[in-house]
């Protein structure tokens, strides 16, 4: 777009960078939370499931809106994969000593 | 009917809190009102949409009357936001503060 | 990215708005349409003008397919409602040992029928009715079904995360409620945008959450991935009804379904019967599942009881839900507003109207904050003028389709071979033709020249109605057949709103120079 509010390259990359963050691998940090509620929330095992799938469209939105709401491009990711690493590691371990159904 | 009555109530309920602004009300009510009667009438707005509530849910049973509830508030305000646009235009132009942002 | 934080959100707003605003608009036309498909499939089967008994109708169909299908795993029946006034049925054929079932696609007429009250098949025309206008709403057309699904949950999402972004970024958009105006020249396309995305807010915070909710399980399989192996044992954990039974190979007659439902419809309060599944017919282990209608409360998922097909003994009845399992159910059914009633439905269109306004004006505004900022206004660049085009196949091209799509209803001939089909396929076609036409002409002519066939289009509707079936409003006055009447006045008043539309659009003049800096000034800032 030829027009002056049109962003810089590096406010574009930056811009870009964060729809990675808030898509791909939001999808999958939104997957492992509800995995894990669906889990370990108070509740019956398919009370659960349903309780958890209910909630994960609003953890999805929530964490896309505090990605493009962060100061700093870096602490984004740092947090992204910092969270999606640690709770993935907590939902293999929940999974290896409870099991499935 | 109920539907008709909880709509005339949320339409009275919502030009009563739109009289009570006092932004609003050179516009909406021809003058500026006092303190005592602004406060009035916000307490009637407010007061007349809970009665539109409790004649809904009474009148179409708890659930369906919530849900038909807010309906109605939408069209209500929906309604007295068009009547308040309405009087504006009619008005000959004047000194009005920036439409907004 | 903080100061930037609305920058950044306006810009994303703009773009990925602009990107999934053609596909919402088509999601926002079907669904609120959909919100009466009982009455658009009556109007496109005007041969059917039975409203029969429904017990004895549904008698009538149990008759119909013992005789038809006796052989049948199981069947299924929807009982005439209020809104519907056929049965229709569906069976599944015995399961052959060694034998991959069936994936059920293809025609639906292999394993389906619609009867009347008489257990008669119907001799309508051939026609999807509503029903195609809201299966569109979610499932598209000429492409995978799990593609559109995906497709319009990537859309929903957006449109989620715009209505939270909205209400952050405007934090006083209620305090400020009555600030909205309805301005004039080129800010009108911006205050439509504004006023409608606002004052119908809770509806799309509503619509837009529990639409995301009605296909959860496909876009967030791993709440239950992660508590079953396969999703089938959370299936037959949650629907007990759901068990296959064994069949015994002892032949044994079906007991009367009439007692049944009145049973059923005191144990629900008065609730009607929306499905009644027989299980093995015919054979000892059979049994009859009858299921509440969606109708009867806003909970989409009815309850269900099951008896003995033998002896009519009650053998189960689903258990109480659980409060997530209530809760998904509430919303599913908020969504599809089966349980509405004539004033809640109509309220519920009139949202998906304004709902379907915001992102049309949306996509105007898109082009309309452009124009002004061109370099050379007369010769746009490639970018521009494909958005402008594409926005009045969307805008004008959809509508002028479904009009056309229930023009066909009545004038493909009656006989012809994949009528139904054919039906949807010219909808496509003039909805293509527009988008051809808004290539091919100059835009502002394309766009009055679309938008007054559309007015045309939905003008033709009650004319040609008039001259090729016997029902129409002026005999529906004097019958009380209020549907038919109700039918015109919908479209004429389609036909009015395109053509106050076309009109405005004629009238409309290209920003000047002069005024196009101040305008562009306001609009940077919205």
């Amino acid at each position: 777009m030829a027009s002056r509010a049109s962003p810089a390259p590096r406010y574009r990359l930056a811009v870009a960078s964060r729809v990675l963050a808030a898509i791909p691998l939001n999808y999958a940090l939104t997957s492992i939370v509800t995995a894990l509620l669906a889990r370990h929330l108070p509740l019956s095992r398919a009370e659960a499931s349903v309780a958890a799938t209910l909630t994960s469209f609003l953890i999805f939105a929530l964490i896309a809106m505090a990605i493009f709401h962060a100061r700093s491009t870096a602490k984004v990711w740092v947090w992204m994969i910092g969270s999606t690493a640690l709770l993935g590691t907590l939902l293999a371990l929940s999974l290896q000593l409870g099991g499935r159904a | 009917m109920t539907h008709i009555i909880a709509i005339a109530l949320c339409i009275t309920g919502f030009a009563c809190l739109c009289a009570a602004m006092v932004r609003h009300q050179p516009d909406f009510v021809g003058r500026k009102l006092d303190a005592g009667t602004s406060r009035m009438l916000r307490h009637a707005g407010f007061a007349l949409l809970m009665a539109a509530l409790a004649i809904d849910m009474t009148g179409l049973g708890a659930g369906y009357g919530a849900v038909a509830w807010c309906a109605h508030l939408t069209l209500g305000a929906g309604l007295v936001l068009f009547r308040l646009n309405r009087a504006i235009a009619r008005q000959p132009a004047k000194v009005k503060p920036a439409p907004k942002r | 990215m903080k100061d930037g934080f609305r920058q950044s959100m306006a810009w994303l707003h703009t773009w990925t708005g602009l990107l999934l605003g053609w596909l919402l608009f088509a999601m926002f036309v079907t669904g609120t349409a959909a919100y009466f498909q009982e009455e658009i499939s009556r109007w496109m089967k005007p041969e059917v003008t039975a409203a029969p008994d429904r017990e004895a109708a549904t008698q009538a169909a149990i008759t119909y397919l013992h005789r038809t299908q006796p052989d049948a795993e199981s069947w299924f029946i929807s009982p005439p409602s209020a809104r519907s006034p056929t049965v229709s049925t569906f069976w599944q054929p015995r399961k052959v040992e060694g034998e991959e079932p069936r994936k059920r696609r293809g025609r639906r007429g292999d394993t389906s029928a619609t009867l009347d009250g008489q257990g008669q098949p119907v001799t309508a025309r051939e026609t999807q009715g509503g029903f195609f206008l809201y299966r569109f709403h979610f499932d598209l057309h000429y492409m995978p079904v799990y593609w559109a699904r995906y497709l319009v949950g990537v859309a929903a999402m957006f449109m989620l995360i715009a209505i939270f972004s909205g209400i952050v970024t405007h934090k006083k958009i209620f305090a400020d409620f009555f600030m909205l105006r309805f301005g004039k020249g080129q800010r009108s396309w911006l205050d439509a945008h504004n006023v409608t995305a606002v004052f119908a807010l809770p509806f799309y915070l509503m619509i837009t959450y529990t639409g995301l909710v009605t296909l959860a399980t496909m876009y967030m399989p791993w709440g239950i991935a992660a508590n079953y192996s396969k999703p089938d044992a959370f299936f037959e954990e949650v629907f007990p009804g759901r068990k296959e039974m064994e069949r015994s190979d002892i032949g044994a007659p079906l007991v009367p379904v009439r007692p049944l439902m009145e049973v059923a419809r005191q144990r629900w309060n008065g609730a009607e019967i929306g499905s009644v599944r027989i299980a093995l017919p015919g054979d000892q282990n059979s049994t009859i599942t009858l299921t509440r209608a969606s109708s009867g409360a806003i909970g989409s998922r009815g309850e269900s009881m099951v008896f003995s097909g033998t002896t009519g003994d009650l053998l189960e009845e689903s258990p109480t839900q659980g409060g997530a399992m209530a809760t998904q159910s509430v919303m599913i059914g908020l969504h599809a507003g089966r349980f509405a009633g004539w004033g809640l439905r109509w309220l519920y269109f009139l949202s998906g109207v304004g709902g379907t306004i915001m992102v049309g004006s949306g996509l105007v505004l898109w082009t309309v904050k452009r124009r002004a900022k061109l370099p050379d206004p007369a010769r746009p660049h490639f970018g521009f003028r494909l958005v402008s085009r594409m926005n009045i196949a969307a805008i004008a091209g959809l509508p002028a389709g479904i009009a056309t799509y229930f023009l066909a209803n009545r004038l493909l001939p009656l006989g012809m071979a994949e009528r139904a089909d054919w039906e949807i396929h010219s909808l496509f076609i003039a909805w293509g033709a527009t988008l051809i036409w808004a290539i091919a002409r100059p835009e502002k002519r394309a766009w009055v020249e679309s938008l007054t066939l559309a007015a045309g289009l939905f003008g033709a509707v009650p004319v040609v109605n008039a001259l090729t079936v016997p029902r129409n409003s002026i005999n529906g006055l004097r019958s009380g057949d209020w549907l038919f009447v109700a039918f015109d006045i919908a479209m004429l008043m389609l036909a009015v709103g395109f053509g106050y539309a076309a009109h405005k659009a004629a009238r409309a003049t290209t920003a000047k120079p002069r005024r196009a800096r101040a305008i562009k000034e306001e609009l940077a800032t919205a």
